[in-house]
């Protein structure tokens, strides 16, 4: 089966074509039926001039680019607008359109020269209000809805459209939290349930990999990786574009962190939620808890890395029916009713010149493997 | 603002029906459209039985449906009212379209017919006018028609000076992609050539200066039946070509790149809206000099009234309402008597107040109108 979208050795870049400005040579990509892919990278690496150049808005220097197999220039603008819909970052001003205004004006490359909606339009218009569930918002102003509607409203404007591929650029950049799973879960029901293929550009790197059937990973070498998020993880292709020291992905959730600096550590004994937000209490306080997902160290080898390396913890905090017991170096043992107090506690003690140089309360924890500042790839180790 | 919680309480009925109650809207602007077009016709019984001379209404009803107008009134109804009424309503359709347009192709509510150079290039064309007759001495001859606007030599000075800076506009926008520069390049041309024409007033005896200030007051008095037979035809080409736009401006109110991504022909569709407006409003400022104001309210004017940013409704009710502006200022302009206010005065002491209630009373939710 041909895939909606296939790319072939396509060069991107911005500017005119006496000066073109490259800034992705040499990309091939296909994206087929029914499937959710995110286009990430860092910062200037052409997300998005590669997602403007696949929706037509600007001109690709060389490839090919196939729309269901025909490649794109043989396309007019009507058939490449019925293959292809996008749901782009410009704001407008949407004046006195409602939400079933802005929706229709999707079918646009379907409908005659007047606009006119018939039984066909008027169909496709209240299924795509129906999937992105804006159905009662219909008659609502559109210049009055939250970012997070606003964002739905324009995914069912381009699905109105009927497209095979949907292209979106950055659609959760101004979505709170709640609001960016809740879009992405949209996306991936509606790739399955209707078929569409759907790329997205996004900075979010933790819902792209907690979402996307493939990831398209830019920034490296002007060039483009694509594969499935965990084999990119493990290939390393996955950080290496973000590498930046004092940063690392973290493999097993998939998420950025701050590599731990050699300094003094916590343990946390006991499980459970309260377990896991003292650790992260402790964490915020300065500390490295060793055994949590996020210290950049393997976890397989890293029980108990602390008493092994020779390093006492600075403290050690147990959970109990009340709140928080923590007991110094010295056994000097505190209760603390909120996290709050423990993390006051800590940053006192952290106070402590003896502390806070790793040289004078352990020598031996300069030594230790994988402690050095930098990108750190858990699983090359 | 209602909450978005209330905005997503799911309906009552529970059977999704989004678009239905839209045909159930249409009778509400239709019965916009039946008011508008009483208040155009109202108007235009104004127009004719309106004016120094009073006409009763018996003769405007008979002059209107074309039969003889005894003697004391033939003439003015024939030769003054009549054209006046036929101009004023072209004129203020064709401005309210115009400026329906270039607000929307800007997707700036500022916009006007003129914001591109329009009525400065016929201003330059006029002022060449006024001062190479001037200067050869026929001032004499020319000031007639110079006041009223309908002189054929203005008219012909105006259009030439109206299509030469669009033309140039339309040049340099061949090779600008973005709408916004293309804007700024209309009003720095506008710039540029207004200070040539402020540097041949600055040549010019006072009372030639006098006549360009009087062109530039605009008017409709002064076009004549032979002015009508090149007015008419022009502007209603005009106003049908318009028609093969509303679904072009429609996709063009979510911005010109996501019009691109449905498929709409951006550079084609700016080159034809700039096209119509030019001829629309470079026509009408050749015969009636500058009028000011009509094309930036008028659309404000019909989406708050028809509540709609659709370009299907609102092209039509941009011309109907535009019309009826356009003549119901003319006429309070020579209520005085003998006296005629200066027209683009009058349209703005009325129209500007009026935009400024419906804007007010109609976004109380910051739905910009």
């Amino acid at each position: 089966m041909t895939p909606p979208l296939r790319i072939r050795d396509l060069t991107v870049g911005y500017g005119r074509r006496r000066r073109p400005a490259v800034v992705l040579e040499h990309v091939s990509a296909d994206l087929s039926a029914g499937e959710l892919a995110c286009l990430v990278g860092p910062n200037g690496a052409g997300k998005s001039t590669l997602l403007r150049s696949l929706a037509g808005l600007q001109p690709f220097f060389a490839g090919e680019v196939l729309l269901r197999g025909v490649p794109v220039g043989r396309l007019g603008r009507a058939a490449r607008a019925r293959t292809v819909a996008a749901v782009l970052t410009d704001r407008f001003d949407a004046g006195r359109l409602r939400v079933c205004d802005v929706v229709a004006l999707g079918r646009h490359p379907h409908n005659g020269w007047s606009g006119r909606l018939d039984g066909t339009d008027r169909r496709a218009l209240d299924g795509a209000l129906e999937l992105v569930g804006a159905t009662d918002l219909a008659h609502e102003p559109f210049a009055q809805l939250s970012d997070g509607q606003r964002q739905r409203v324009l995914v069912a404007r381009a699905l109105a459209q009927e497209p095979a591929v949907l292209l979106l650029d950055e659609p959760t950049a101004f979505l709170d939290p709640p609001a960016r799973i809740a879009l992405l879960s949209l996306l991936q029901r509606i790739c399955s349930e209707q078929g569409t293929a759907a790329l997205v550009c996004t900075h979010d790197l933790e819902l792209a990999t907690r979402y996307s059937d493939h990831l398209w990973v830019t920034g490296t070498d002007r060039g483009l990786v694509t594969g499935a998020p965990e084999d990119l993880a493990v290939n390393g292709a996955l950080s290496a574009p973000f590498a930046q020291p004092g940063v690392h992905l973290d493999l097993r959730s998939l998420t950025f962190a701050p590599t731990d600096r050699p300094g003094p550590t916590a343990r946390v004994q006991g499980r459970g939620v309260r377990a896991a937000l003292a650790g992260h209490a402790l964490r915020r306080a300065g500390l490295r808890v060793p055994g949590e997902p996020d210290d950049g160290v393997d976890r397989a080898t890293d029980q108990g890395a602390g008493v092994r390396n020779g390093a006492t913890p600075l403290v050690s905090v147990d959970v109990d029916g009340h709140g928080w017991t923590s007991t110094t170096a010295t056994g000097r043992t505190t209760h603390h009713g909120c996290l709050e107090e423990l993390v006051r506690h800590v940053r006192i003690l952290l106070r402590d010149p003896a502390v806070r140089d790793p040289a004078v309360r352990d020598p031996a924890l300069g030594e230790a493997p994988g402690e050095e500042p930098g990108p750190t790839e858990g699983g090359q180790a | 603002m209602r909450a978005p919680a209330v905005l997503r309480r799911p309906r009552p009925t529970g059977r999704p029906r989004a678009t239905a109650p839209r045909t159930a809207g249409r009778p509400r602007t239709a019965l916009r459209f039946v008011l508008a077009l009483a208040a155009l016709g109202a108007v235009v019984v104004a127009g004719i039985a309106l004016g120094a001379v009073r006409i009763p209404l018996d003769v405007v009803w008979r002059a209107l449906l074309g039969q003889e107008v005894q003697p004391p009134y033939d003439v003015i109804v024939h030769d003054i009212r009549l054209p006046r009424t036929i101009t004023a309503t072209l004129v203020g359709a064709s401005l309210g379209l115009a400026g329906l347009q270039m607000q929307t192709l800007f997707g700036n509510p500022l916009a006007d017919p003129f914001i591109l150079g329009v009525s400065s290039g016929a201003s330059l064309g006029v002022a060449l006018v006024v001062l190479a007759v001037g200067s050869s001495g026929w001032s004499g001859s020319f000031a007639s028609g110079l006041g009223g606007g309908g002189d054929v030599g203005i008219a012909v000075a105006a259009a030439t000076g109206a299509a030469t800076v669009m033309g140039l506009v339309l040049l340099v926008g061949r090779c600008v992609t973005s709408s916004t520069t293309l804007l700024l390049l209309g009003v720095m041309f506008s710039y540029l050539v207004s200070a040539l024409v402020t540097v041949l007033l600055a040549g010019a005896t006072p009372e030639l200066v006098h006549q360009y200030i009087q062109w530039n007051f605009g008017s409709y008095r002064g076009v004549t039946w032979s002015n009508l037979h090149v007015l008419v035809p022009v502007l209603v080409c005009g106003l049908l070509a318009c028609l093969l736009l509303p679904k072009r401006l429609n996709a063009l109110l979510l911005g010109e790149r996501y019009a691109t991504t449905m498929g709409v022909d951006v550079p084609v569709t700016r080159t034809m809206i700039i096209v119509v407006t030019a001829v629309l409003a470079g026509t009408a400022t050749a015969f009636c000099g500058p009028v000011q104001f009509l094309g930036i309210a008028v659309p404000h004017l019909c989406r708050a009234l028809f509540s709609t940013s659709d370009h299907r409704v609102l092209l039509p009710a941009c011309a109907v309402l535009g019309a009826a502006l356009a003549l119901g200022a003319d006429v309070l302009a020579q209520l005085p008597g003998d006296e005629v206010l200066p027209l683009n005065a009058v349209n703005a002491a009325i129209g500007a107040p009026v935009v400024i209630y419906v804007l007010m009373r109609r976004s109380p939710s910051g739905v910009p109108a």
